[in-house]
C-alpha cells in the first residue's frame, strides 16, 4: 500500500515538531497564538494551530518550558511559554543531531 | 488564578466538544489544552472581532477537535513528553574488550612478543575498521606497542648478555 502525503507527513511530525516548538522559543517567550503564527499557519509542521497545545502542556510537564501569564493589552491575560535550560540543552543536542541525519537522508534519496 | 475568558456560544460550543474529545486525555494534559485553546480563541477573537464570521475563522484554524484529541497523550501514558535526546552512545563491542585483556597481558608478561605484535595488529585492523570503541581500541595499540618495544628489548639484551 501507498502512504499518502499525510500519512508520511503524520509519521515525520512525531519527534520532530516538539524541537520546531522549542527553537521558536530560542529568541524569547512567546504566547499560543503567536507561537502559532512563528511556526506557519501553511507550513506542515502542525495538523491545525489547535494541535500545538496537547504539545505545549507536555513540554511543561517535561520541564522544557515553563508558562507565566502575563496582562495583555489587546484581550484576555497571556499565557507566555519560556525556554527552561533542559529545554535549550534538549534543543541544541536535537539540532546536532538532526544535522547529520538530514545531511544522511538527502544523500541517500539523491538519484545516482 | 485567572478567571477564563469570555467567548462567543460558537466558541463555546467548539470548547465543549473539544472537551468530550479529550476525554480519554491525560487530565492535566487535558485541562491545560482546554485552557490555552480557550485564551487563543479569545486572542484571536480580541484581533479579529467577535462576530460569527472571526469566530467560525478562529475555529477553522483551530482545526477539527478530533485531530487535537489525536495530538494529546492518553491518560495513564506514563510518557509525558519526547525523551530527552542524549548524545549517542554505542555500547563498547565485546572484541574491543578482549583486545584491551590482550593488551594487558602482553605487558604484564613483557616476554610474550607474539602476543604483543597481535596485540598491535588487532587494535589497528579495529582502528581502521572505524567500528567499536575507538578509545580502547587506542590504548590497546599503546600498550601492545609498549609491551612490543619492552620485550623485544628483553630479547635482544638476553642474546648479547649471552
Amino acid at each position: 500500500m501507498v502512504p499518502t502525503r499525510d500519512a508520511v507527513l503524520t509519521q515525520l511530525r512525531k519527534g520532530v515538531v516538539e524541537y520546531c516548538v522549542l527553537a521558536c522559543l530560542r529568541s524569547g517567550p512567546a504566547y499560543g497564538l503567536e507561537l502559532a503564527e512563528r511556526l506557519g499557519a501553511t507550513s506542515t509542521l502542525l495538523t491545525s494551530e489547535g494541535t500545538l497545545y496537547p504539545l505545549l502542556s507536555r513540554l511543561r510537564q517535561q520541564g522544557w518550558v515553563t508558562t507565566t501569564q502575563v496582562a495583555s493589552p489587546v484581550g484576555p491575560p497571556r499565557r507566555y511559554y519560556e525556554l527552561t535550560a533542559e529545554g535549550r540543552a534538549a534543543l541544541e543536542t536535537f539540532t546536532a543531531t538532526w544535522a547529520r541525519f538530514t545531511e544522511d537522508v538527502r544523500t541517500t534519496l539523491e538519484p545516482r | 488564578m485567572t478567571a477564563s475568558p469570555a467567548v462567543p456560544p460558537l466558541v463555546e460550543a467548539y470548547l465543549d466538544d473539544l472537551d468530550r474529545a479529550l476525554t480519554t486525555a491525560d487530565p492535566r494534559e487535558r485541562a491545560e489544552t482546554l485552557a490555552a485553546v480557550r485564551e487563543h480563541a479569545a486572542e484571536s477573537l480580541a484581533r479579529y472581532g467577535a462576530d460569527d464570521d472571526s469566530a467560525r475563522r478562529v475555529l477553522d484554524e483551530l482545526g477539527p477537535v478530533d485531530a487535537i484529541a489525536a495530538a494529546a497523550t492518553p491518560a495513564g501514558t506514563t510518557t509525558a513528553a519526547p525523551a530527552a535526546p542524549t548524545p549517542d552512545r554505542a555500547p563498547t563491542p565485546a572484541a574491543d574488550v578482549w583486545l584491551v585483556v590482550l593488551a594487558v597481558f602482553s605487558l604484564v608478561t613483557v616476554v610474550a612478543p607474539v602476543a604483543a605484535a597481535a596485540t598491535v595488529a588487532w587494535a589497528t585492523v579495529r582502528l581502521r575498521s572505524g567500528a567499536g570503541n575507538r578509545a580502547m581500541q587506542r590504548l590497546a595499540l599503546g600498550l601492545g606497542a609498549v609491551a612490543l618495544v619492552g620485550s623485544t628489548a628483553l630479547y635482544v639484551s638476553h642474546v648479547l648478555a649471552g
